[in-house]
């Protein structure tokens, strides 16, 4: 039993390394190859976990191979479109300039019903109101409305909008965050500063947000 | 770039244990092989003591082996083998040399097989 311990153990941080080596975009959406890896990996580290008479490299193996595999893989895809095309397969247009494509969806076996579903999840409840929609690798629509269906712009309504950047949690639970701090620019002082205003110790703040423009907004623990 | 390296690495790595593998394997197997040859032989010339303490030292040197081979193999496998090695003093003690033969060509067919499982023929492979 101590064994089966240390081998789920031993797997649990050698999957994770696994997942973050092969990078962000396994987390996100996946593409065909990385769906098939995450299966299979999952599928992998599970049998030497529980079978304590198979070698635990017998696990590890197959797991380097793949995660190797997928970065070669995903390299000569960025290299090179035709490979990208072959393993990821591309976008197809669904409606063009207004036109439902029939061929397309017959041929990804897309019913209008399928495609409507999804439509709608994106906000889109009139047919008539795309101009394009495209569906991508992984499976998600891009839709591009007709221009009198599209909402307008500050840019085009003439209006002035002050930038205020990204507003960021910069506290969290107490905690400072560094990387956060930077994104809105804000130092340690002036958090300090604005905490002692606010008549509050870090460690009362649950969240505190704020950006470029330094305006803050504070949510104390209860 | 970087992880087109830790790939590489990686697949350096694999390559690297699985020569290990079959090094350690294949010379284990004819190792002992030899030995149980000589069990053999001795059993056959009536050299019943000589033929039980080679047996003897055979075991207790195979089961060194066994923490190295069960890195790379099933336990089960070499379980197996460690199990009827174990039979050999005794047989050698009672002077039964078909028992001893039978015993010998077993593990030899298994110390055969172990080897020939991890070399990457097609019939393998398929």
């Amino acid at each position: 039993m101590l064994i089966l311990i240390l081998r789920t153990v031993l797997l649990y941080f050698f999957v994770i390394m696994a997942v973050r080596i092969m990078g962000k975009r396994q987390l996100s959406e996946m593409q065909t190859t990385e769906l098939v890896i995450t299966l299979i990996i999952a599928d992998i580290a599970s049998i030497p976990m529980q079978n304590t008479s198979q070698p635990l490299l017998t696990g590890v193996i197959p797991i380097l191979i793949l995660i190797s595999a997928e970065i070669i893989i995903s390299i000569i895809m960025m290299k090179s479109s035709k490979i990208r095309n072959l393993i990821c397969g591309k976008p197809e247009v669904l409606i063009n300039d207004g036109n439902l494509c029939q061929n397309t969806l017959r041929a990804l076996r897309l019913t209008t019903e399928d495609l409507c579903v999804q439509l709608r999840q994106l906000g889109v409840y009139n047919l008539n109101d795309v101009q394009f929609c495209i569906i991508e690798p992984n499976g998600k629509l891009s839709v591009q409305l007709k221009p009198e269906k599209r909402s307008p712009n500050c840019e085009q309504l003439s209006i002035a909008v002050q930038d205020t950047g990204i507003e960021a949690v910069i506290i969290s639970d107490g905690e400072l965050l560094k990387n956060s701090m930077k994104l809105c620019n804000v130092d340690k002082d002036w958090i300090n500063q604005v905490l002692s205003k606010e008549g509050l110790s870090k460690d009362e703040v649950m969240i505190m947000t704020a950006n470029r423009l330094k305006e803050y907004s504070i949510i104390r623990k209860v | 770039m970087n992880r087109f390296i830790i790939a590489v690495v990686m697949l350096l790595i694999a390559g690297i244990i699985c020569g290990c593998e079959i090094f350690t394997v294949t010379a284990y197997s004819v190792d002992y092989k030899e030995d149980l040859d000589t069990v053999k032989r001795l059993m056959e010339e009536e050299s019943y003591y000589d033929a039980y303490k080679l047996s003897e030292k055979t075991i207790e040197s195979w089961q060194k082996a066994a923490r190295h081979l069960d890195k790379y193999l099933y336990h089960d496998y070499i379980d197996d083998i460690t199990v009827k090695m174990s039979a050999l003093p005794v047989y050698a003690q009672n002077e039964d040399t078909q028992a001893v033969n039978a015993q010998v060509e077993e593990i030899k067919k298994q110390l055969t097989s172990l080897k020939e499982s991890e070399l990457p023929y097609m019939h393998n492979i398929l």
